[in-house]
């Protein structure tokens, strides 16, 4: 009988520890606090946030938009921790909206793969050739590269954009005129070795 | 309030304008496309080396918010572009140009997402590096993934169209 007795409150302990182990593991809020508010399910992306908390944090950054400071609530759970957030990044992140993927569908991906090689970019507005962009056509023709422009800091904007113009000039004029050679190195490569195929046959 | 953060956006803005004028990394050129409006910059750079993309110039916009470097800017790149982290509209989507908790997928780790000590500088080496290995997880253009995993040598050649159509050639 007695067995009996201590073997049950024995269980009984073990089960109220248990208890209060995983309660205590659940959250750091302890529940003397938040014995008005709902308990907090431990999900951490979907806490209950009510609109004291949203406010409390309001008035403290008034910079920081509703929707960003309820995220992060959800988030976190906690007040503090939320304006910990805004103190150590300066912000706090929008909710994510909708991802912009747009996933081609069968039909479309494979029209979309031959487009890339037509000029069909995606900015029909923007020029994608740099030549033409700049208007470099006549150096480009002559193949003439300006000496390399110096980094300088000129001290009114119409130099420091006529720098900027011209560094923009040299890389592309640069680029074109070492793909062309690198091109007329890999002919020639490729030329002697056909010969030497020929003179091995 | 708007008003102050803009003048702090704009002082970093040209902070950053004067130091990659003066020392910019090689292969790289960017600044506002007209000082009148520095929230606009125009960014070209040059294909990293040992990769298709070597020997082109590739040239994007980078748009700042109001509020940089609070938050990150976004950039778009104005020339055909096929790579697996690139959107057919040219908008690059990389981790450096994203806040922090708004990576619905949890692809990225946050110690590699923006944050106010990042720069532009900083943007166009990811992006640099971002050319020379895709990331072919977080996939923004579904086809080029799907060819740099399955035909490297078709990727490549599809590139190559594109660098030398930049170049005008």
């Amino acid at each position: 009988m007695t067995d009996f007795v201590s073997i049950t409150i024995v269980v009984v302990i073990i089960f109220m520890v248990f208890r209060w182990l995983s309660a205590s593991g659940e959250g750091s809020q302890p529940n003397h606090q938040g014995q008005n508010r709902a308990r907090i399910p431990t999900r951490p992306q979907a806490r209950l946030v009510n609109p004291e908390m949203v406010e409390t944090v309001r008035a403290m950054f008034p910079h920081i938009p509703t929707a960003a400071i309820h995220y992060d609530l959800q988030k976190t759970g906690s007040v503090e921790q939320t304006c910990d957030n805004i103190l150590r990044d300066g912000t706090l992140p929008m909710p994510p909206a909708p991802r912009p993927v747009t996933p081609p569908t069968a039909s479309n991906a494979s029209s979309t793969f031959t487009a890339t090689g037509s000029s069909s970019g995606a900015n029909p507005s923007v020029n994608g050739n740099l030549v033409q962009r700049f208007k470099l056509q006549d150096a480009a023709e002559k193949n003439f590269v300006p000496e390399e422009p110096t980094k300088v800091w000129a001290d009114s904007a119409e130099k420091r954009q006529e720098v900027f113009k011209s560094r923009k000039e040299f890389m592309v004029l640069q680029a074109r005129k070492r793909f062309l050679e690198q091109e007329a190195l890999k002919a020639k490569e490729a030329n002697a070795k056909a010969k030497e195929v020929d003179i091995a046959a | 309030m708007y008003k102050t953060m803009g003048s702090t956006a704009l002082k970093r803005l040209m902070k950053e304008y004067h130091e990659l004028t003066l020392h910019a990394p090689e292969g790289i050129t960017a600044g506002p496309t007209t000082e009148e409006n520095f929230f606009e910059w125009e960014a070209l750079i040059e294909g990293p080396k040992d990769t298709p993309y070597e020997g082109g110039i590739f040239p994007a916009t980078v748009i700042f918010p109001k509020d940089y470097p609070l938050s990150p800017p976004t950039m778009k790149f104005t020339c055909e572009m096929f790579h697996p982290n690139i959107y057919q509209d040219g908008t690059v989507c990389i981790s450096i140009l994203h806040a922090p908790g708004d990576d619905p997928n949890m692809y990225e780790s946050s110690s590699e997402r923006w944050s106010p000590v990042q720069s532009v500088e900083k943007i166009l080496l990811s992006v640099l590096s971002m050319l020379a290995e895709p990331n072919d997880e977080s996939g923004a253009n579904i086809e080029a993934c799907k060819v740099w995993r399955s035909n490297r040598n078709q990727f490549d050649e599809i590139v190559r169209g594109t660098v030398r159509k930049t170049l005008g050639l």
